[in-house]
């Protein structure tokens, strides 16, 4: 059976949701060792 | 919280045959290349990460044969860490990472009673990313300067002067990075909001808890380790200077992010083990998995604390007193949410019916090897123990037994387990036991003297070394190649398994085995809970 309309909005918010954290580390990792090494 | 564990998930009345109606497989290649089935992109995993650890266990074998005796016998020191690097490379990345992304695939949407993943397109992506980084890692011994020779960890200053083989590892870990992070995505949205009605968290089995928490620790060090790549391919070709210390840069910098990944990682490649032996112990025991929910929050616990440990990896890079106690002594936290498993594992197993076939001995086998690797990781926690066993051959004897007699252990219980639900038909079970002993005894005699030669010693990334080292270094090599040719004795048997030769087997396969998964045929058909089983 094919996910329901919702469920497939509710999965994709909660991947959405994810992604922006997975980004988030990846800039602050980027972030935090610029300004230690500056 | 339901006192009801995945283990007594009830059977539900529903009929799970649900083919009618649905399109089968594709024929042929397109079946493969455009799979969004959960199963066959589990299948194509575990065929793909048995390939790397062939290709992985070659590259052993080769550092094993130039070791066997001192002196240089076959290959450059150059190509010798060539060799190392992309052993723990190909090892880590291509082979236990994926493996157990195949296991997820398969076996989470069936024990939660889901019809697929819960994207199954990006389920495909995430896969033929995979080959791809195989072919960077591999192809990158034929460019000029060979492959990276750094070590897996990439330390700064040498990734920095390595030619363009470092190059392609830092786009295979681009890659892989990319494909397992969309792989935990994946697997926690399905966790979370794709389980059948009635199957609360504290229902699910333990393996996908594990896998659940894994995924959450995938999201957070992945990125850490894009940007730490990122960060030296700049360093490397863009003018940057985070990790050069020729241009102001700070190469220790290089080594606490890496580790801020790395340790975290070590649980990655453990964690959904745990999960695989908490499924078997209790199925061949016979009893419900004693200690459910502190199992739970051990593993969770273990997750946690990897975030606050990284630097007893760097104890001989100087730092100070106080620093190295508390690294020291978090690190030893960790072995109490472990001895949790442990003893839970053994409870489980205490007074149970227990019986020896495959999946039994390995997860036996697990906790048995897996505890010596956890011990000596509480020897090497001890700073000033570790400053003077650092890059030894007492540190690979610690982590091999952690990563190949737990994670690849930890596998092969669950691939023996599982293996009747995934072909149809119970592979053969005196070849299972020889792949057992054989492994269990080879692996020993290649990798416990390796903890004397350490002690003496002996440093590891060196293709030659001492007289006094010798003996131990022949044994260590015998024991690779028995350990080698026995991994062939399974690929035998998956084999003679796939081509359906055996008793065919029923839906329960395991007397005692209990859970969503055995409530469906064996083998499992192609389309699984297209209507949500009702979980009491």
């Amino acid at each position: 059976m094919s996910p329901t309309p919702e469920q497939r909005r509710k999965n994709r918010n909660t991947a959405l949701a994810l992604l922006i954290f997975v980004i988030a580390v990846m800039a602050w990792t980027i972030w935090s060792i610029a300004s230690a090494s500056r | 919280m339901s006192s009801v564990t995945a283990g007594h998930v009830p059977p539900t009345t529903h009929d799970h045959d649900h083919d009618h109606g649905h399109h089968g497989p594709e024929k042929g290649w397109r079946r493969w290349v455009f799979a969004t089935n959960h199963k066959d992109i589990g299948t194509m995993y575990l065929v793909f990460s048995f390939a790397m650890l062939l290709e992985g266990g070659v590259l052993a074998l080769l550092l094993r044969t130039e070791l066997f005796a001192p002196g240089l016998q076959f290959f450059r020191p150059e190509l010798f860490n060539q060799f190392t690097t992309m052993h723990g490379l190909i090892m880590i990345f291509g082979s236990i990472m994926p493996a157990f992304v195949g296991f997820a695939n398969w076996m989470i949407p069936l024990q939660i009673g889901a019809s697929d993943m819960a994207f199954a397109r990006m389920n495909n992506f995430s896969f033929w990313l995979l080959p791809i980084g195989a072919i960077l890692f591999t192809v990158s011994f034929f460019v000029p300067g060979g492959a990276n020779a750094a070590g897996w960890t990439m330390y700064a200053p040498l990734s920095l002067q390595m030619g363009p083989g470092m190059d392609f590892t830092i786009f295979a870990v681009h890659i892989l990075g990319a494909s397992s992070i969309m792989g935990a995505i994946n697997i926690i949205v399905t966790v979370l909001n794709m389980r059948a009605p009635g199957m609360t968290l504290f229902k699910m089995p333990l393996f996908c808890w594990t896998w659940l928490i894994t995924a959450y620790l995938l999201l957070a060090i992945m990125p850490v380790l894009a940007a730490a790549v990122t960060m030296l391919l700049t360093d490397r070709h863009f003018g940057t200077a985070f990790f050069n210390a020729a241009a102001g840069g700070d190469p220790v910098l290089y080594q606490h992010i890496f580790w801020f990944f790395g340790h975290p990682e070590v649980y990655v490649m453990i964690l959904p083990a745990f999960g695989i032996i908490s499924s078997v112990v209790p199925a061949f025991a016979r009893k419900p998995l004693f200690g459910y929910a502190s199992m739970v929050y051990a593993t969770a616990a273990i997750a946690i604390l990897s975030f606050l440990v990284w630097a007893h990896h760097m104890f001989a890079t100087g730092m100070g007193t106080t620093s190295q106690l508390y690294f020291m002594y978090a690190t030893m936290l960790i072995s109490i949410p472990t001895g949790v498993k442990v003893f839970n594992w053994v409870a489980t197993m205490w007074r149970g019916s227990m019986t020896f076939e495959t999946p039994m001995l390995f997860a036996i086998g697990f906790i048995f090897v897996f505890t010596i690797g956890g011990f000596t990781g509480l020897i090497v926690a001890v700073a000033p123990i570790d400053i003077q066993v650092h890059d030894t051959y007492y540190i690979i004897a610690h982590f091999h037994y952690v990563m190949v007699a737990g994670s690849l252990f930890g596998m092969y219980s669950g691939a023996y387990y599982w293996l009747p639900k995934w072909t149809g038909v119970m592979y053969d079970e005196k070849l299972g036991k020889l792949h057992f002993w054989s492994s269990m005894i080879s692996f020993n005699i290649t990798f416990f003297p390796m903890h004397f030669l350490g002690l003496a010693g002996m440093p590891r990334r060196y293709a030659d070394y001492s007289a006094q080292f010798t003996d131990f270094n022949m044994i260590a090599t015998i024991g690779a190649f028995w350990f080698g040719f026995s991994q062939l004795i399974f690929l035998w048997l998956v084999i003679k398994a796939s081509r359906k030769i055996g008793e065919p087997a029923p839906a329960q396969a395991w007397e005692g085995a209990t859970g969503l998964e055995w409530s469906v045929p064996s083998p499992a058909p192609f389309h699984t809970f297209e209507t949500p089983p009702v979980v009491k």
